[in-house]
């Protein structure tokens, strides 16, 4: 059974110019990362565009980091930090609040695949999307960050219990719009399928 | 207990749901310009920032400065030169300041200012200054160090090489999240 590296074990071969290294851990990361700040900024090309400068920052950075915490809560925190520094550079972001239907399906997905999807998880997807930027950053850092409460306390500078509230009522309000369907997600659902 | 099983419940649930829900994965052409970048950044070494500057020469003139002042401070001691200086001086450090005011009430004798102090605070007033000045010296950065990338780096150094390692790892630990792509030089 081969030894699988821990990322920061990773990270310090990369530090001593070890290319490979970070490419396990790129790849290790790259897809949840990406999701993370699909959905946070709910916008594809802002998204690509922070994604790139986070990673950008983690090469820089190689020559000091140090292991001294899990190597996802810093990644989570530099891609926290790029994406609020992203708005404060851009208000066109916060002020960017409309639904964006192609960002809810694969660009390549054929209509009647999106019509398949179950309605449950158009609902959950739509709900994230309306949900205040701090829980939907917590419930976001919770899932595709796998980070527990306390590391998102500390990427999003909050203390233990408001990271704890942020995340309860994230959970709540997605499982209630799991269960109780909205208006507005039918009328996104017929949109999609009647894309040509 | 009912309401935290009931919480675990629902968060199983919306994760699963969330799961199942997302399956966006990071464009290939980027994954490609960044592995690149990654490979590049090992081959090329790295810019001078615009710190750079400030960080050539703010390492060796805190050095300088600590040491200079810890000469004079020596000079001062060892001279016995400081009880001579103004009340107004002393009377600013916290350790001697109890004494002052005891030695300001009685009216000066033959043998002056110098003579009526004790011994033990001809020597504790510079050596609490001295303690104070090391203290501060090496405390953890503050605010104006935390300023830009280059001084909180020299500070960390500094707290480094005073052997401070744990305080060094903490501020460490805060400056790489707030600058992560500052190079050292």
């Amino acid at each position: 059974m081969g030894h699988i590296p821990d990322d920061s074990v990773l990270m310090l071969r990369y530090q001593d110019g070890d290319s490979s290294a970070f490419e396990t851990l790129y790849r290790r990361h790259n897809d949840a990362l990406y999701r993370y700040l699909l959905r946070l900024c709910r916008h594809r090309d802002t998204a690509e565009d922070i994604f790139q400068d986070v990673w950008g920052k983690i090469i820089k950075a190689r020559k000091n980091y140090r292991p001294s915490a899990k190597f996802t809560t810093f990644l989570y925190h530099v891609a926290h930090n790029c994406f609020i520094d992203h708005v404060r550079r851009n208000q066109r972001h916060a002020q960017s609040t409309e639904l964006n239907p192609e960002l809810y399906s694969d660009p390549g997905e054929q209509p009647e695949t999106m019509a398949e999807r179950s309605l449950a998880k158009e609902r959950l997807l739509l709900a994230l999307h309306d949900l205040p930027e701090e829980q939907r950053d917590a419930f976001l850092l919770h899932e595709e960050g796998g980070l527990s409460i306390k590391q998102i306390a500390a990427v999003t500078g909050s203390n233990r219990e408001t990271a704890k509230s942020r995340l309860r009522y994230a959970v709540k309000k997605l499982r209630a719009a799991i269960s109780e369907p909205e208006h507005r997600v039918k009328k996104t659902m017929a949109v999609s399928v009647e894309q040509p | 207990m009912n309401d935290e099983r009931e919480h675990t419940e629902m968060q199983r649930l919306v994760s699963e749901t969330y799961r199942q829900a997302t399956k966006e994965r990071a464009p290939e052409h980027l994954s490609k310009s960044i592995i690149q970048r990654a490979a590049d950044a090992l081959a090329t070494p790295p810019q001078r920032s615009a710190n750079a500057f400030s960080a050539t020469w703010i390492r060796p003139a805190a050095w300088v400065a600590a040491i200079s002042l810890s000469l004079a401070i020596v000079l001062e001691v060892t001279q016995g030169r400081l009880p001579e200086q103004p009340v107004t001086m002393v009377t600013t450090t916290a350790p001697a300041a109890i004494a002052v005011p005891r030695v300001l009430e009685k009216p000066a004798g033959k043998g002056g200012f110098e003579a009526q102090l004790p011994s033990a605070h001809k020597m504790g007033a510079p050596a609490a200054m001295a303690e104070t000045q090391a203290s501060d010296a090496t405390d953890a950065c503050d605010s104006e160090s935390r300023d830009t990338a280059a001084a909180w780096f020299a500070c960390i150094r500094g707290l480094r090489a005073t052997g401070q390692t744990a305080d060094a790892d903490s501020e460490h630990d805060e400056f790489i999240l707030k600058f992560p792509d500052f190079v050292p030089h």
